[in-house]
C-alpha cells in the first residue's frame, strides 16, 4: 500500500458498475470518428483507452459522459441505457486534463460542488469534501484557491472532486498529460490506490502506452475510430494482434518471414518452424528489444543475427542500442547491465541470439 | 530610460487637454462673481438641477441595466459560436457602432415621429386610430441610448466570455449540475468581471450623453449634459456649468469605487481560468 493512504479512511465502500458499449458509432459530417465500438467492462475494472490523437478514444469517453451524442448504438451502465440521459443524471465522476477546477471557488467548494448539486446540506458536504481531500493528501488545503496550488495538487483536487459523491463510474481524460514525468509516475500510483479504495469502475484515456501498461487491468488499443485489440497489459505487449499494436505499445523490431516445408526462413536464417504457424504462412515477426541477447559467437540451436553496434543509450539499469545487421536492417536491442561483464561498444561487431518462442507473428 | 519617453507624448496631450481645462473648471466654479461658494450655492438652491441630476442618474442606471439585460444573452450566443463564425456576428454588432451617433439618433426621430414608421405601422395594423406621441418622451431617450450603447455591452461581454474555458461548464454538468445550475454556479460568476467592466463603461457613457437626449427627449427630458450646455450657451453662466461638470465627475468616481467595492479586485482578475 502506498504510504500516503495508510491512515484508515471512513469513505463508505462503493462498488463499481459494469459498463457496456453496444455498437457505438459517431460520424462528424460523414467522417467516422468511432466505428462499431463494442466493449463490455466489468464492475470495478480499470480499463484504459489507448491510442494516438484522432483514434476515437476521447470520443468514446465523451459519449459515455454525455458530452457527445452517438450516431448509432447504445451505452449501458449497470444494465440500464443511459444514451438518452442528460449528462448530470448519469452520476459519473470525471477528471479532465486541464483540471477544470472552478477558479472562483476555493478548494473545499470545488470538491463539495457535486454534493451541493445533489442537495447535501452544507455541514455534511464540507465534512465529506475534507475526507476526500485527506484521501488525496491535501487535508487542510480547503481554504486555498485552485490558482494557488501546483499542477500536481490541482489534479489531486480534481480527483477528490470526481470521487467525493462516490460515483460507481470514474472517467479520466488524460489526467496526467499536463504533469512532468516524475510527478506522473507518483500520480499513477495514487490514482490506482484511490480506485482500489473506492472500488469504482474506471475508464482512463491516454496516448501514453507506458501509463496504460502500468495502470490498467485491461487495455483497449484504438486507431482511426476502431478497436485494434483488447487485452491485459501482458497480452497486448506479448501478443499484439497486428503491426499497429506492436508498434504503438512498446518498441518492436519487424522481420519479414515465410514458412515452407516446416522451416521458417527470415533474414538469411533457416530455423525450425514454431508449431503454432500453418504451412505456407507469410508475414512479419515482431521481436521486442529485450528479446535479443548479445552472444560471443554463433551458438547452436537459437537463431542469430550478426551486425555492428551503432548508437548506444545508457538507461541506468540497462543499455539500449542500435545494431546495423547484415540481413535484417536496423535492430533495436535492450540489454540488462550485468555486474562483471562488458557493456556494448560502438562500432564493435556483434552477434544477437533470440528465441522464436517469444516472437509475435503478424499477418501481412 | 526609454520607457518614460514612450508615454511622454500622451502625458503632454493629457496635461494640455485635460489637466489644464480641469483646473480652469475648478477655478471657475469656485471663483465666480458670487464668491467662492457661488457654484455650490447655485447647485444647492436650483430645483432644476436637483430634478435633472436625479433623472440623469435614473436614466444612466436604467440604460445600463437594459443594455446588460439585452447584451448578456446576445454575447453568450456570439461567444458560443465557433471562432470562424464569430466574426460575422461581431461585424453585425460593430456595423451600427461605426455609424455616427448623430445619424443613429436622427434615424430614431424618423422612426418615432408623428409621421414616422412606428405610427404608420400602428395605424396600418389598426392598433391605433391616430398618431401616438413617441418623440420627446422618456421612451424615445431610452430607446435611442440603448441602441447606441448596446454594442459596447456586447463587445465587452464577448471579450470576457470567449476567454472562458468551456471545459468548466462541462465539468459542472458531469458533476451533477443541470444546464441552468451550471450557468448560475459557474458560467455567470466567471463572467462577473465582464459584467462589472461593461456596467462601468455603460454607466459612465450614459451619464454624459448629450445629443440623444437633446434630440429625442426635447426640453422636458434634459440630462445634466444638456443643462450644462443650457447654462453656458443661454445663460452665459460658467460658474454653475463648471460646478455641474465637477458633480458629474464626482458621480463617476463614486460609481467606479462603489462597483469596485461590490466586486473586489481579486474577482476581477482571477476570473478567467
Amino acid at each position: 500500500m502506498h504510504p500516503a493512504f495508510a491512515p484508515a479512511r471512513t469513505f463508505s465502500e462503493t462498488i463499481g458498475a459494469p459498463i457496456s458499449f453496444q455498437a457505438i458509432g459517431k460520424r462528424y459530417g460523414g467522417v467516422p470518428a468511432l466505428h462499431e465500438f463494442s466493449l463490455d467492462i466489468a464492475a470495478g475494472e480499470f480499463v484504459t483507452f489507448l491510442g494516438p490523437s484522432g483514434s476515437g478514444k476521447t470520443t468514446a469517453l465523451n459519449i459515455l459522459a454525455g458530452f457527445i451524442e452517438p450516431s448509432a448504438g447504445d451505452v449501458l451502465i449497470d444494465g440500464v441505457s443511459i444514451t438518452r440521459l442528460p449528462t448530470e443524471k448519469r452520476n459519473v465522476g470525471m477528471v479532465f486534463q486541464s483540471y477544470s477546477l472552478f477558479p472562483h471557488m476555493d478548494v473545499r467548494d470545488n470538491v463539495a460542488f457535486p454534493l451541493r448539486m445533489r442537495g447535501v446540506p452544507k455541514a455534511e458536504r464540507h465534512a465529506r469534501a475534507e475526507q476526500a481531500l485527506a484521501m488525496v493528501r491535501l487535508a487542510g488545503y480547503g481554504d486555498r484557491k485552485p490558482q494557488e496550488l501546483s499542477g500536481g495538487q490541482r489534479q489531486r483536487v480534481a480527483c477528490a472532486r470526481a470521487v467525493v459523491f462516490e460515483p460507481r463510474v470514474l472517467l479520466m481524460d488524460e489526467p496526467l498529460g499536463a504533469l512532468d514525468l516524475k510527478l506522473r509516475e507518483a500520480m499513477q500510483d495514487e490514482i490506482r490506490e484511490v480506485q482500489r479504495r473506492i472500488g469504482c469502475t474506471v475508464i482512463y484515456v491516454t496516448h501514453d502506452q507506458g501509463e496504460a501498461l502500468t495502470m490498467s487491468d485491461r487495455i483497449v488499443v484504438m486507431n482511426e475510430g476502431r478497436i485494434e485489440q483488447i487485452g491485459t497489459p501482458a497480452t497486448i505487449y506479448d501478443n499484439p494482434n497486428n503491426a499497429f499494436v506492436a508498434q504503438f505499445v512498446g518498441e518492436t523490431n519487424f522481420l519479414s518471414a515465410a514458412l515452407a516445408r516446416g522451416r521458417l526462413s527470415f533474414a538469411g536464417v533457416d530455423a525450425p518452424a514454431p508449431a503454432r504457424l500453418p504451412e505456407g504462412w507469410r508475414g512479419r515477426m515482431a521481436l521486442r528489444p529485450e528479446h535479443f541477447t548479445r552472444v560471443a559467437a554463433e551458438t547452436g540451436g537459437a537463431p542469430t543475427l550478426s551486425g555492428q553496434i551503432g548508437d548506444i543509450a545508457f538507461h541506468g539499469g540497462s543499455y539500449r542500442y542500435v545494431v546495423e545487421t547484415e540481413k535484417a536492417g536496423r535492430v533495436i536491442v535492450q540489454e540488462q547491465r550485468r555486474h562483471g561483464s562488458d557493456g556494448p561498444v560502438v562500432g564493435a561487431p556483434v552477434t544477437l541470439k533470440f528465441s522464436l518462442e517469444r516472437a509475435a507473428f503478424l499477418e501481412g | 530610460m526609454v520607457a518614460p519617453l514612450l508615454v511622454a507624448p500622451l502625458l503632454l496631450l493629457f496635461a494640455i487637454f485635460f489637466v489644464v481645462p480641469f483646473i480652469e473648471i475648478m477655478r471657475i466654479s469656485f471663483s465666480g462673481q458670487g464668491g467662492a461658494l457661488a457654484g455650490a450655492t447655485w447647485l444647492m438652491s436650483s430645483s432644476l438641477f436637483a430634478v435633472i441630476f436625479v433623472n440623469t442618474l435614473k436614466l444612466a442606471l436604467t440604460v445600463t441595466l437594459i443594455c446588460l439585460g439585452l447584451g448578456y444573452p446576445a454575447a453568450c450566443f456570439i461567444a458560443g459560436q465557433p471562432a470562424s463564425q464569430r466574426g460575422i456576428y461581431l461585424a453585425l454588432v460593430l456595423l451600427p457602432f461605426w455609424t455616427s451617433v448623430l445619424v443613429r439618433t436622427y434615424t430614431w426621430a424618423l422612426v418615432l415621429g408623428r409621421e414616422g414608421l412606428l405610427n404608420a405601422s400602428l395605424i396600418w395594423l389598426g392598433l391605433a386610430d391616430e398618431p401616438q406621441r413617441f418623440m420627446f418622451t422618456p421612451l424615445a431617450v431610452h430607446l435611442g441610448m440603448v441602441q447606441i450603447l448596446l454594442p459596447v455591452a456586447i463587445l465587452t461581454l464577448v471579450g470576457v466570455m470567449t476567454e472562458l474555458d468551456p471545459g468548466l461548464t462541462r465539468a459542472a454538468r458531469v458533476l451533477g449540475a443541470s444546464p441552468w445550475r451550471a450557468f448560475w454556479h459557474v458560467y455567470l460568476p466567471m463572467t462577473k468581471p465582464g459584467i462589472v467592466a461593461a456596467a462601468m463603461l455603460l454607466f459612465i457613457l450614459s451619464l454624459g450623453f448629450y445629443i440623444t437626449p437633446a434630440l429625442l427627449g426635447g426640453p422636458r427630458h434634459r440630462t445634466i449634459a444638456n443643462l450644462i450646455d443650457l447654462q453656458v450657451h443661454q445663460m452665459n453662466d460658467w460658474t454653475s456649468a463648471s460646478a455641474m461638470a465637477l458633480v458629474l465627475l464626482a458621480t463617476t468616481i463614486v460609481a467606479v469605487v462603489l462597483l469596485r467595492w461590490l466586486v473586489p479586485d481579486r474577482n476581477l482578475h482571477g476570473g478567467a481560468r
